[in-house]
């Protein structure tokens, strides 16, 4: 299978990407590792005219410790954040997560930025973000803005960054403690019928849910219950709620929302819950 | 587009379609066909190519996205006078392969895999090949053959 | 013998051709037909028992994929001993984790439905 033609630009710096991306508007898109777009170029379900390839853009690959965050570079790939040192310290579930996903090749191609600014509701990272609190920091024409994670997931595969905009910079409270990630999967490398995250943080724990809707979800319900001191077994009862997955030949929908309640409550015990 | 990079030590230069994928360039314009194309969905890893050192997938790599780089295809790994690289010839040690389909990209991600973890448990190979499907062997072989390579004095120099 | 055994326990636990309800194939790449990989399978022990046939002055018989024909009903009646104590006596193949889940609810005190068997 091959894509429909389109023109190849690299962009030696993030202006330039920024340029390329005012100039051509919605025809464009930015191509980091590729392991999302391209797959759907070459099913034809994405046809962008030109592709403003970012991925070698190393200034944007990195795992940093800053005083109340980690900081990871847009391009830094799922192996780099998996066996980061500054993420295997102060940003664990991001680490093993980020060791999870697809399968080694991908994750030698594939990128932070990319997955999260895909948008795509059955990722892992986004509800690990999700469940962390973390920020997206954008980058476009008049500079720089940061945007809540809990914000940046509008519907179905679209995020709330504008046509010229370029994710440059992903922030994730630091948390050396306890966390639990869960998935379900047929296969390893598959993507899962339903995954859940949990994560003690300062504000208390935060809760992410995969492949719950059209959108990462952060389970509010669950969240509620554990800061009013409820027991994982009766916090993950409310999983469902706020959720509305897809039904295919994976799961139901009822089957889903009940993987997620089994999921979230193994997660939550994994925090201590 | 002129697409530029060193394939086995090789430097190549092609002119290519800016959709032309990795594999395409390697098999194509190359001409190197040890490199096969099974599902063409990121699935089955018979593509896994070495990108700078690392398995990937050259089905979901364009070419242009490689210019540059450093790959090596499964016609890169012997020796110049015919030896075989320890992880081929742990292959042909342990019966590794049967139809022979998936073995390129077997041997490629065996390679990367172990370049990352050069003392790897059964369980550490299983879940390094997640991403590398089989029909004939049922991995069986394969994994005893990771494992025969991982203990090659020349994988460890 | 891998092989076979390999695939049968494929066909039991996840690999299907699904069709929607207008005959469209859902499953047409190895995205989402579960074919099965080293990661969900052991290593296995292979043994030999010679057992030579008198039809025949050579002992020979014909041995095809035996490992398929023994190991999807092993790993089958596996999953359904699994689960026979919340009174499920079937799981359509292969036994996905929905259709496990499916046949334990129907099986379910007060739902006469799965009460039937087959």
């Amino acid at each position: 299978m091959i894509p429909a033609s389109f023109d190849y630009v690299r962009a030696g710096s993030v202006d330039e990407a920024i340029g390329l991306l005012s100039e051509h508007g919605e025809d464009a898109k930015l191509l980091a590792g590729g392991h999302s777009l391209l797959p759907l170029m070459k099913l034809r379900l994405a046809q962008p005219a030109m592709l403003i390839d970012i991925g070698r853009l190393r200034e944007l690959s990195y795992v940093k410790e800053e005083k109340e965050y980690v900081a990871v570079g847009a391009l830094t790939r799922h192996h780099d954040i998996a066996q980061s040192p500054v993420a295997l310290a102060s940003a664990p579930v991001l680490a093993h997560v980020a060791g999870q996903i697809g399968d080694p090749q991908v994750r030698h191609r594939g990128t932070i930025g990319g997955s999260i600014s895909h948008g795509d509701p059955a990722s892992d990272l986004p509800a690990v973000l999700l469940a962390l609190g973390g920020t997206l920091v954008v980058q476009g024409p008049n500079g720089r803005r940061e945007i809540d994670a809990k914000d940046f997931f509008l519907s179905f595969f679209e995020v709330a960054l504008t046509p010229e905009e370029v994710l440059v910079e992903v922030r994730v409270p630091r948390s050396s403690g306890q966390w639990g990630f869960e998935k379900l999967t047929k296969r390893a490398q598959d993507w899962a019928i339903v995954g859940a995250v949990a994560v003690k943080t300062s504000d208390g724990v935060g809760v992410g849910l995969i492949n719950m809707g059209p959108v990462p979800l952060r389970a509010s319900a669950v969240e509620a219950a554990v800061t009013s001191g409820a027991k994982a077994i009766d916090a993950a009862q409310l999983a469902g709620e706020g959720t509305d997955p897809a039904a295919d030949f994976n799961g139901s929908v009822a089957y889903r929302q009940h993987v997620a309640k089994v999921l979230v409550r193994r997660a939550l015990e994994k925090v201590g819950v | 587009m002129k697409v530029d990079m060193t394939v086995n030590g090789t430097p190549e230069s092609h002119d290519v379609a800016a959709r032309t994928l990795l594999v395409d360039y390697l098999r194509d314009a190359v001409g190197l066909t040890g490199t096969n194309i099974g599902c063409d969905t990121t699935s089955c890893g018979a593509c896994t190519v070495l990108l700078n050192g690392e398995s990937v997938k050259s089905c979901t790599v364009l070419a242009a996205q490689a210019a540059g780089d450093d790959i090596t295809t499964i016609e890169g790994m012997a020796h110049e006078d015919g030896t075989l690289h320890p992880v081929q010839a742990a292959f042909q040690e342990c019966h590794g392969l049967q139809c022979g389909y998936c073995t390129p990209g077997m041997v490629m991600a065996i390679t990367s895999l172990l370049k990352e973890n050069p003392e790897p448990t059964e369980e550490d190979v299983r879940v390094g090949l997640e991403g590398n499907l089989c029909r004939c062997t049922g991995y069986h072989n394969i994994v005893a053959s990771a494992l025969v390579a991982s203990r090659s004095p020349e994988m460890h120099r | 013998m891998h092989g076979g055994i390999a695939q049968g326990v494929a066909q039991a636990l996840m690999e299907e051709v699904v069709y929607d309800l207008d005959g469209n194939p859902l499953t047409s790449t190895f995205a989402d037909y579960s074919f099965i990989s080293a990661t969900e399978l052991p290593s296995f022990e292979t043994r030999f028992t010679e057992t030579p046939t008198p039809i025949n002055a050579l002992g020979a018989k014909g041995i095809g994929e035996s490992g398929t024909i023994g190991s999807a009903p092993a790993l089958h009646n596996a999953v359904c001993d699994a689960v026979a104590h919340l009174g499920v006596r079937h799981v359509d193949m292969p036994t996905t984790p929905i259709r496990v889940w499916n046949a334990i609810n129907e099986a379910a005190p007060g739902n006469d439905a799965g009460k039937k068997g087959r």
